[in-house]
């Protein structure tokens, strides 16, 4: 008991330093929703600075700390300027503080000595308390962090800047109105997360007496996970959380000292339940808006869905020759380099395999993974075990690699359906350190560190055992994956995941589910990381734990932001490059590294999409350049075949003829869409308060009422977006209300948003073909990635019939550009245009009008009418054109705080004073002024 | 008599793309001035547009006799601009009082920030009783009074007020304009987007905004005449009845 209460001590001055930590990160997570990767290094650099200061000068170690904290501040402040606001997001900053990371620490060993000794400043006996003997210097430590937490909270509670902090943290939007500046908020938050840095890398020297660099790298994990535990934005919560650390730390090394690794798993698993359980964290409740922040996609992308019809004549016929083209490519290279080049060169095809595995995460599901060299690694050992302790013949040892990593990226697939964002990056972050830490040095893997020793195989008539020969054979497989990855570009497939990365609720609403697509991408990336560790094991020849470290998960993020996301090329190229320089010119010499490191750090953000992206921003110009891309003989190819199957769309193409309104006994018919007694309550407000309404076959339905009236909220029950608190949703007769938005969506339930319904990165074909993938492609796997000839060709009439339907929109000459880059007017008529391509029945219109004007606005009362008259599609209007909604209604709801005001013909409903009051206040003088 | 803020041929709007088409306008010291219109016609633009919330492409903005044109959020609040936002965006961690501070946070302000708090519980006797409750607590109403109460702390020579009966419950609409109508009396002067036209019942002069542009008038002497008409022509569509 004694002894348990002795670790538990040592923990809380462990993890006071986690605390310091975890406070700096959550202040600027709050303020920049940057994961700062250099939180550990502010508090290193300060702690050198502090060691050469105190024993090179003679200086008291009181001043030395004082600057050093100084130091930490002002590294902080600068890594704020250098890294924030600049374009393309928060994955930019966020490699740009690896890129410090790295920096800080080779300055460390190169210029500030390396290891040295780090003395504590105060010694004696100790004070003995409850049985348990506590050094002075753990007493330093904790009452250290206690008053620099202290200092924290008064700061952030009682001056003017505290204040600033925690509104800017609040509501940043509110923060710009009241006059505060962002920018400002944000160099006083890094400021201070890099004084709190340097308190931490003090307290750590003084607890372990020697600092080498970069010692605080190792446990910012810890300190991420301590963060998390107060959900990344409560300061007591980030205190708390280090303290639980550090004491479930310290214990596990008593009650399960034995393992290694054993600490970082328990922290590890701590950390998942809470995220997996209580993403807001432990000791915040939940806040709105909260859950959303941390959900969103972290990238900004190229577009990348192709047009699954071959292209012009030209690529045509290179498409199928390029990969020919490489393989002999590669085969010249290595029948040209000797040997101990070609071994050295073999690691290029393998990092860039490897960087590639990554980049398909990022591009595919929008999530980031810091914890990729682990599946690195499973793969290496996956092969080497199943090689060399299982015996099995080298085909299928190397095949269990990838089916290894495969499996356990599955894992964190499903984790993701659960945790997005930075959540989930740092929860792959504490799985590749568990990885490293507990499961590759068990007696499985590691043999008792020796390690696994495997030799590679002789192939027919190929001998892998020759340098030469494996490079080429190492090269050849990334030429496969390539094409494979390329092929995938053009399947749905593809489509179905860019969907759900690009705009979930998009994509929910044109009837894809994310549940599967997100396992299966991260099982993709896996088997590619899999694929890449095998072929490092057969390279090796040996498989150590130690090679797979956590900072090697973080210098493939650098390669794929640095190479563009989603740009297969150019992360290839600069994971080639980075790899290269590694083997020819670091070693003795790490200015080169440093160097790369600084370049990381500047260049970071200033082309946003990376040297991928700024190849093809060079290719756009000139293809742009060019008058036409395809000719439009080609685009017609497939023909209109397939006019049932698809959705051609409404518009002008159709001559404009006059609405026909349907007489008063054809609306008693049948109800396909209901909602009875529906009720919803946010908190304590009731927006919507039993409504019920009915739509017949063939009808047209508007819905008016003003701001804040619940019309929205009415659509989103009808479409499955909100749970309703009471009552319930019917749909051709049965009840839906327990269907998802995906499944009613499948169901012929379609619906459009007033904005937000698209997939700004892709193109506005892309678009198009990713609304078709819900309702055509369905579960069919042989369809998702369209192996078969028929899936293929049906694949293709989709496309034909996007082109379609941009005709009618009269789209066509921005089919090819991103939906982003689009005018607001295209993209309203575009946003319509995705919800017939879903082949609804009803389909529910939100303001499609908005914000349009004059022609556009006639425009859509056009293509409303043309729904019905040549689709026979149902329609629902949400609009506050009241004129529209008029021209266009067989009947009108009008709704006003939340319940039904009144409903019936247009022209009667709109003469109806409540109807005029509820838009424009009470009448100002006696009701009878009011004109009727 | 110099206009406290003077509105020349603004052009603004978001993504390059126009929303709102030279407006014009001229706010005296002892202006209320009431923005009507429907939705989408771009009064929330011209509020963010004179805070430099948004793009503005072509057009001058004067506080005075200085040109803010070009100025930052945080300098133009210094010279006397503050906004109650549409939506209120209050801080929904923060404490009321906490709240009200933040108004003061930019400059001078915050020196005389117990006399602004005194002044603003004055006014808004509500929020001295919440004071210490977190704003994301409160009702829609109480969370009005705030956002109202925050741009109040700046002691501002504009507030521009963005469709404060939002989501209200008619009494309570009523109850902000009086609040409004007195912040007027005791000195400044208001620009009030609204809706909801009852607005006309506390403010000294009227324009209509439709589709971008101002489409109306009504100076203060006419006010309460005719507006009814205009209005409804301008959000039911012109030609209705």
């Amino acid at each position: 008991m004694e002894e348990a209460f002795t670790f538990v001590v040592v923990g809380i001055a462990g993890g006071s330093t986690y605390a310091l930590l975890a406070l700096g990160l959550v202040l600027v997570h709050s303020v920049s929703r940057v994961l700062n990767f250099a939180q550990g290094a502010f508090g290193t650099l300060a702690a050198f600075v502090a060691a050469s200061i105190a024993m090179g000068h003679d200086i008291p170690w009181p001043l030395a700390v004082a600057a050093a904290v100084a130091v930490g501040a002002a590294v902080g402040a600068a890594t704020a300027v250098v890294l924030l606001g600049r374009d393309g997001g928060i994955l930019p900053p966020l490699v740009g503080t690896v890129g410090i990371l790295s920096a800080i620490t080779l300055v460390e060993a190169r210029w500030l000595g390396g290891t040295r000794e780090f003395p504590t400043p105060v010694s004696g006996a100790g004070v003995e308390l409850a049985g348990v003997v506590i050094t002075p210097t753990r007493m330093l430590v904790v009452a250290v962090a206690a008053g620099a937490g202290l200092a924290l909270w008064l700061g952030l509670e009682r001056t003017r800047l505290g204040l600033a902090l925690r509104a800017g943290a609040d509501n940043r939007e509110g923060a710009r109105i009241v006059g505060l500046d962002p920018r400002r908020l944000e160099v006083a938050a890094w400021t201070a997360a890099g004084a709190l840095g340097a308190v931490a890398g003090v307290l750590s020297g003084w607890t372990t007496q020697t600092i080498t660099p970069g010692f605080l790298t190792g446990v910012l994990p810890q300190a991420f996970a301590a963060a998390m535990l107060g959900g990344m934005v409560s300061l007591p919560g980030a205190i708390l959380g280090g303290l639980v650390v550090g004491v479930a730390e310290s214990l596990t090394r008593l009650y399960w000292g034995g393992t290694p690794g054993s600490p970082e798993l328990v922290v590890f698993l701590v950390l998942a339940a809470v995220l997996l359980l209580r993403p807001q964290g432990l000791f915040t409740r939940a806040r709105r808006g909260l859950a959303f922040e941390g959900s969103e996609s972290l990238v900004r992308l190229l577009p990348m869905v192709r047009d699954p019809r071959p292209g012009s004549t030209l690529s045509r016929v290179v498409g199928p020759a390029g990969p020919v083209v490489a393989v002999v490519a590669v085969v010249a290279i290595a029948g040209a380099v000797s040997g101990p080049d070609a071994f050295k060169l073999s690691a290029l095809p393998v990092y860039a395999l490897l960087a590639l595995s990554l980049n398909f995460l990022a591009a595919a599901t929008g999530q980031l993974s810091l914890g990729h060299a682990g599946l690195f690694g499973l793969g290496a050992f996956g092969a080497a075990v199943a090689t060399t302790t299982w015996e099995l013949p080298p085909v299928l040892g190397f095949l269990a690699g990838p089916a290894l990593a495969g499996v356990a990226a599955a894992a964190l697939g499903a984790a993701s359906l659960r945790v997005r964002g930075l959540y989930l990056a740092v929860l792959t972050l504490a799985f590749g350190v568990v990885l490293q830490a507990f499961v590759f040095p068990t007696e499985t893997f590691s043999q008792g560190g020796a390690g696994l020793t495997l030799t590679r195989p002789e192939l027919g008539p190929f001998d892998l055992g020759d340098d030469g020969t494996f490079l080429a054979a190492c090269g050849i497989l990334l030429i496969a994956v390539w094409a494979v990855l390329r092929r995938l570009e053009r399947v749905p497939l593809l489509r179905g995941m860019v969907a759900i990365r690009e705009n979930q609720t998009a994509a929910s609403a044109r009837g894809i589910d994310a549940t599967r697509l997100g396992v299966v991408g991260f099982a993709i990336s896996g088997v590619l990381a899999g694929l890449a560790g095998s072929a490092f094991a057969f390279r090796q020849g040996i498989v150590v734990a130690s090679v797979f470290p956590v900072q090697l998960s973080l210098t493939l993020v650098i390669w794929v932001v640095l190479g563009g996301l989603g740009s297969r090329a150019g992360v290839a190229a600069v994971a080639a490059a980075f790899t290269l320089v590694d083997l020819y010119a670091s070693g003795s010499n790490q200015i080169f590294t440093l160097l790369a490191a600084l370049a990381v750090v500047l260049l970071i953000g200033r082309q946003p999409l990376g040297a991928g992206g700024a190849l093809r921003a060079v290719f756009e110009r000139r293809r742009l350049a060019r008058p036409a891309s395809r000719p439009a003989s080609e685009r017609r190819e497939p023909a209109r075949s397939d006019a049932a199957g698809g959705a051609p769309g409404p518009g002008p193409a159709v001559p404009p003829s006059l609405v026909v309104r349907m007489s008063e006994h054809e609306v008693v018919r049948p109800v396909v869409l209901g909602a009875r007694d529906v009720t919803v309550r946010f908190g304590g407000n009731v927006a919507i308060d039993s409504l019920s309404l009915d739509v017949h076959p063939g009808e047209i339905v508007g819905i008016l009422g003003p701001n804040g009236a619940g019309k929205t909220t009415t659509f989103n029950v009808l479409s499955g977006f909100i749970a309703p608190t009471r009552g319930g949703v019917w749909f051709r007769g049965h009840d839906i209300s327990e269907l998802t938005p995906a499944e009613r969506t499948r169901r012929g339930l379609g619906r459009s948003f007033q904005q937000g319904g698209l997939w700004p990165s892709e193109t506005a074909h892309a678009n198009l073909l990713m609304a078709q993938y819900g309702r055509s492609v369905g579960s069919s796997f042989g369809d998702a990635v369209a192996l078969a000839p028929e899936h293929l060709r049906s694949d293709r009439r989709r496309a034909a019939v996007a082109d379609e339907v941009l005709e009618v929109l009269g789209l066509g000459d921005a089919a090819r550009r991103p939906v982003g880059t689009l005018p607001y007017g295209h993209r309203k008529v575009l946003e319509i245009g995705c919800a017939v391509a879903t082949r609804p029945e009803v389909l529910l219109l939100d303001e499609p009008a908005a914000g349009l004007h004059g022609a556009q606005s006639e425009w859509i009362s056009e293509a409303i009418a043309a729904l019905r008259r040549e689709l026979g599609i149902t329609v629902v209007v949400i609009e506050h054109d009241v004129a529209l909604v008029r021209s266009v209604s067989d009947r009108i709801y009008v709704l006003d705080f939340g319940s039904l005001l009144t409903a019936g013909r247009p022209d009667e409903v709109l003469a109806r004073a409540e109807v005029i009051e509820a838009y424009l206040g009470q009448p100002l003088a006696a009701p009878g002024t009011v004109p009727s | 008599m110099t206009a406290a803020l003077s509105v020349r041929g603004l052009v603004a709007g978001y993504d390059g793309v126009p929303v709102v088409r030279d407006i014009d306008l001229d706010i005296g010291p002892d202006t209320f001035l009431a923005v009507v219109g429907a939705n989408g016609a771009g009064k929330t633009t011209t509020l963010r547009a004179i805070m430099g919330l948004c793009d503005v492409f072509a057009g001058t903005i004067e506080l005075g006799d200085r040109s803010v044109g070009d100025a930052r959020t945080s300098a133009r609040v210094l010279a006397g601009l503050a906004l109650c936002p549409e939506g209120r965006m209050v801080f929904p961690t923060l404490t009321v009082e906490e709240n009200l501070l933040t108004g003061a946070i930019a400059g001078q302000a915050w020196a005389g920030r117990s006399d602004a708090l005194a002044r603003v519980y004055a006014v808004l006797p509500r929020l001295a009783e919440r004071r210490g409750q977190a704003a994301g607590t409160m009702s829609g109403g109480e969370q009005q009074q705030l956002a109202v109460g925050r741009s109040l702390m700046s002691d501002p020579r504009v507030l521009l007020v963005d469709e404060a009966s939002l989501g209200l419950a008619p009494v309570m609409v009523d109850q902000v304009f009086e609040i409004l109508a007195s912040i007027h009396a005791s000195g400044t002067a208001i620009v009030a987007v609204e809706q909801n036209i009852r607005i006309s019942t506390v403010a000294t002069e009227i324009v209509v905004l439709e589709q971008g542009t101002i489409s109306e008038r009504i100076p203060a002497e006419d006010v309460g005449h005719g507006l009814h008409e205009a209005a409804r022509a301008a959000y039911f569509g012109t030609g209705a009845h």
